[in-house]
């Protein structure tokens, strides 16, 4: 399937090549006059939108980048060449379309074909999951944090306090968020360690008696 | 770090009404126009559980025991933020000293959350 629909989305590709600034050509379909480019960027369109019903996220993204490396924006808008491995998508918004295919894309009545076919191309859906995700993120700790403060009239740096310390002493090369994970779990494991060997000290205890409830 | 973060697990739990309500129905939240990336994004970050809330009801005297539907962040995640926050209190500790101010007393969560969503 992956393989019908590129090949699909690149014969479209080649229909705005050839079809490319020449409204004049036209054909007529049900007693609507479409253009060819017209005609493309639907077909494309729907394309794009059968990838995306497809479960499979490696799909989606082939056919998008496959479509922006075969130089389709360029085909698409006749006049700017867009950097072909180009994947990230407020790059493309940025994109401007061709005044002359924008006009003749123009339909009153359902909007901009173009535009409407470059907001499936971006895929604002996908964009918007990791704004979302940051934003449930950011009001969740804090309210995790609130929650902690008043229930147990201690902040979380406190709680953690025995893990950070634990981390300041393993070292600067912390920056990845992977090592970061990495030395955390470390360290986590070397400060409780350390603490139950002295069993003295305000950091200590406070460890042990969170053991112990 | 893990038996810490057990220990402090049912802060992480918000009602999953509550927190459906403020998203979509609270006129200071950010405006969900996009619901089906929410819900993506929910399900990439966030665990649904259900839980049992034992509650006095106050004219019998007794406990009385409801099961309520929760959601909360993914210990992954929470793990990634608590150890974001201590590179968080660092710096703020280094520009605090840098510029001689003190740290405002228990600021309410409300107002800790609006200066986060500016800086969003």
């Amino acid at each position: 399937m992956k393989e019908h629909l590129e090949e699909l989305m690149m014969s479209q590709v080649l229909l705005l090549k050839v079809y490319n600034q020449t409204p004049s050509k036209r054909y007529n379909h049900e007693g609507e006059t479409l253009y060819p480019v017209t005609v493309a960027i639907s077909i494309l369109k729907e394309t794009l939108r059968i990838s995306d019903t497809c479960q499979q996220d490696q799909l989606k993204t082939n056919l998008r980048k496959k479509f922006i490396q075969n130089d389709g924006l360029k085909h698409l808008f006749g006049v700017r060449v867009v950097d072909p491995y180009c994947s990230n998508p407020d790059d493309l918004q940025s994109v401007q379309l061709s005044k002359f295919i924008k006009e003749q894309l123009q339909n009153d009545r359902n909007g901009s074909l173009l535009d409407n076919f470059m907001s499936v191309l971006i895929n604002p859906k996908q964009s918007w999951v990791p704004i979302y995700e940051n934003y449930i993120k950011q009001l969740m700790f804090i309210q995790y944090r609130q929650n902690c403060k008043r229930e147990s009239k201690k902040d979380i740096a406190e709680w953690f306090k025995p893990i950070f310390e634990g981390m300041d002493h393993s070292g600067p090369a912390q920056s990845p968020r992977a090592k970061k994970q990495q030395a955390a779990n470390k360290s986590a494991g070397q400060s409780l360690k350390k603490n139950k060997e002295r069993k003295v000290g305000p950091e200590a205890t406070s460890v042990m008696t969170l053991n112990k409830n | 770090m893990k038996i810490l973060m057990k220990k402090n697990e049912s802060y992480n739990e918000v009602p999953l009404k509550q927190f459906i309500e403020f998203f979509l129905e609270s006129q200071c939240s950010m405006q969900i126009d996009h619901f089906e990336p929410f819900l993506i994004a929910c399900k990439n970050i966030c665990v649904i559980d259900i839980v049992d809330n034992e509650q006095i009801d106050q004219q019998t005297k007794s406990f009385k025991s409801e099961q309520i539907t929760t959601i909360k962040l993914k210990n992954t995640v929470l793990k990634e933020l608590i150890l974001e926050s201590k590179n968080d209190q660092s710096s703020q500790i280094i520009n605090l000293k840098s510029s001689g101010q003190r740290t405002a007393p228990n600021s309410s969560w409300l107002v800790e959350f609006k200066k986060k969503i500016v800086d969003f």
